[in-house]
């Protein structure tokens, strides 16, 4: 008997490393239940992560290289920020298999070879995480049909914590992209002005230590690398997100502040990219402009416990509300593969 | 051993003559750090460095002799120094106006200040040059300008200072404005430093000023107390700078500089 489900190739693998691989994690266990998933990824080397095949069978989901699956497929294929999707010839080659191909880009540009797969019409569906983002790239899409599934965040990874942490602890989570920070980070850290604070970011890169060379990181810091901690421990032990960006840099979602909202740590974040859309300024975090709005709420916070500890609840109220709602972003996907 | 700080700057001509008047003043009031000076005759004091011919227009041979030659030397900091410029006491601890920035140059004037009586700065309409710093991401409320006269710049943060003001020059050229070094400086400080309000006139004018409007026209400074007009709202503010960037003065500095 057929399957009433839809059949999903999704091109890419999961990780807690980066903002789309985070996503596919928890999209995939989404939508574990309401679709047949196969898990392609680029390369064969990850078939030998027991970490994440094991997160895949305990899902059900399975798992395959692309030269091993059928010379014809049904359903679809989704892949998101996929650097290889396009320019190694994947999406192409997916679509003479007889998949409906699903992209979502992720960021706020297009990736080598997209537009050019598009006019060619290999993609049939485009997917945006924003209307911001939208904004941006629907031009290159033309007439392409689309939807704006957003970012779905499985609040259950991100429990909340009351924060007692014995220094006042200010940091930020996020791929170690020199171009994410902006040019005076570890200055404007300091600059804020928070006594005895400790500074904490992960994930940090030779790149990075490279771009601020001219700054003495002395023992307020903690630098770490990528999954040196888990996202939830490193963000336990955060009081504040503090999130400010590079300046060429925009934030199509900002999938790391709202894991942060999750934990019950304040984001203080800049104006200008889309996290009006995730946040209620003043209820559920802070939208700074100029440099002594920053501190003026940083140090608001660190002065007034109490006014902390109702925050961080209201973060995560407010994230698991209205931004992590399972039920609405499945209608959201399931729509998707229609 | 590495030295904290050296002075510097580049000059030929009457300008190396001043540029005499500035190490003497440094000198008598008890400032012995060293002077390096791009230069093409010799400078007593100073350690020389011939100066290759340049070009001065907009003083952008600032950024590219930062970039090129002293970066070379083996300090942590560079303090530039215009060569209209007189110590009047020891000005104790330079690094002191940093804050932890890898840069410093004193944010004179708010643009975007709504008294302001000027309209403009090399001839962009204050609106204008606001919109051209927030576009390539100044983030603060003020934009602020600056005066070129002294600037200070960490060893390895000379690139970043480079690639910055690059970059802004070429996008402001793009928009129809060629501008000189200190919008550009304006730009790379304000992006560098991380509370652009530590860095304001009122919190280093201990340090440094500069007397444009000539209170010492013709004269050097004498050290007392002047008022400092702000550029753009023309608000008088008691200053007694230990350094004065004295650019009305430069006949009495010629003068100086063989006394």
């Amino acid at each position: 008997m057929k399957s009433a489900k839809q059949k999903v190739f999704v091109f890419g693998w999961p990780s807690f490393l980066g903002g789309a691989d985070t996503k596919l994690a928890h999209l995939l266990v989404l939508l574990h239940q309401h679709c047949e998933i196969t898990v392609v990824p680029n390369e064969n080397k990850h078939l030998h992560d027991r970490h994440w095949t094991k997160f895949l069978d305990a899902y059900g989901i399975k798992y395959a290289l692309f030269q091993n699956l059928p010379s014809k497929l049904e359903g679809f294929g989704l892949s998101m920020s996929n650097q290889c999707f396009f320019s190694h010839r994947i999406a192409h080659s997916a679509k003479e298999k007889g998949l409906k191909i699903i992209w979502s880009s992720e960021m706020m540009w297009h990736h080598d070879g997209e537009l050019e797969a598009v006019k060619q019409g290999v993609v049939d569906k485009a997917l945006y995480v924003s209307e911001f983002q939208k904004r941006t790239l629907a031009p290159g899409y033309a007439d392409l049909p689309s939807a704006i599934t957003g970012n779905y965040v499985e609040s259950e990874f991100f429990p909340f914590k009351e924060r007692h942490n014995a220094n006042f602890t200010i940091g930020r989570l996020s791929r170690a992209d020199p171009l994410k920070y902006p040019e005076d980070f570890p200055v404007f850290y300091e600059a804020l002005e928070l006594p005895e604070a400790r500074f904490r970011v992960m994930a940090w890169s030779d790149q990075l230590t490279h771009k601020y060379r001219w700054h003495l990181f002395d023992d307020r810091w903690d630098l770490l690398k990528p999954e040196k901690e888990s996202q939830v421990d490193f963000l336990h032990s955060l009081d504040l997100f503090v999130y400010p960006l590079g300046h060429t840099f925009r934030e199509s979602w900002g999938r790391s502040t709202v894991e942060a909202m999750l934990t019950g740590c304040i984001p203080l974040v800049p104006s200008g990219h889309q996290f009006e859309a995730l946040m209620v300024h003043g209820e559920s975090g802070f939208i700074c402009g100029d440099f002594l709005e920053y501190r003026n709420y940083a140090q608001q916070l660190f002065y007034d416990f109490p006014l902390r500890t109702r925050l961080a609840k209201q973060c995560r109220e407010h994230a698991v509300t209205n931004l992590c709602d399972r039920e609405e972003h499945l209608r959201v996907w399931l729509e998707v593969f229609q | 051993m590495k030295g904290r700080y050296c002075y510097w700057s580049v000059v030929d001509g009457d300008y190396a003559v001043m540029a005499q008047a500035v190490v003497k003043s440094a000198r008598r009031v008890g400032v012995f750090k060293d002077f390096h000076i791009w230069t093409d005759r010799p400078v007593e004091g100073a350690i020389c460095h011939q100066a290759a011919k340049f070009d001065k227009w907009g003083c952008l041979f600032k950024l590219t002799y930062l970039r090129d030659a002293v970066k070379q030397l083996n300090y942590d900091y560079f303090v530039w120094l215009d060569s209209d410029t007189y110590f009047v006491r020891n000005p104790g601890d330079v690094l002191r106006v940093m804050r932890c920035s890898p840069v410093h140059i004193t944010l004179e004037c708010d643009l975007s200040n709504p008294e302001n009586r000027r309209p403009d700065w090399w001839d962009c309409p204050n609106d204008q040059f606001v919109e051209l710093m927030r576009a390539k991401g100044v983030r603060s409320k003020a934009v602020f300008n600056v005066n070129g006269g002294l600037f200070i710049a960490h060893h390895d943060v000379i690139e970043t200072l480079f690639n910055l003001a690059y970059e802004f020059w070429t996008y402001c050229k793009e928009n129809g404005w060629t501008f000189n070094d200190e919008p550009l400086l304006a730009y790379a400080m304000q992006m560098l430093c991380g509370n652009p309000y530590a860095h304001t006139f009122r919190e280093t004018m201990d340090l440094w000023a500069s007397d444009w409007t000539g209170r010492y026209h013709d004269d050097l400074p004498d050290g007392k107390a002047w008022f400092f007009s702000d550029y753009f709202t023309e608000e008088k503010i008691l200053v007694n700078p230990a350094i004065v960037h004295a650019m009305r003065s430069k006949s009495a500095l010629i003068v100086s500089a063989g006394a």
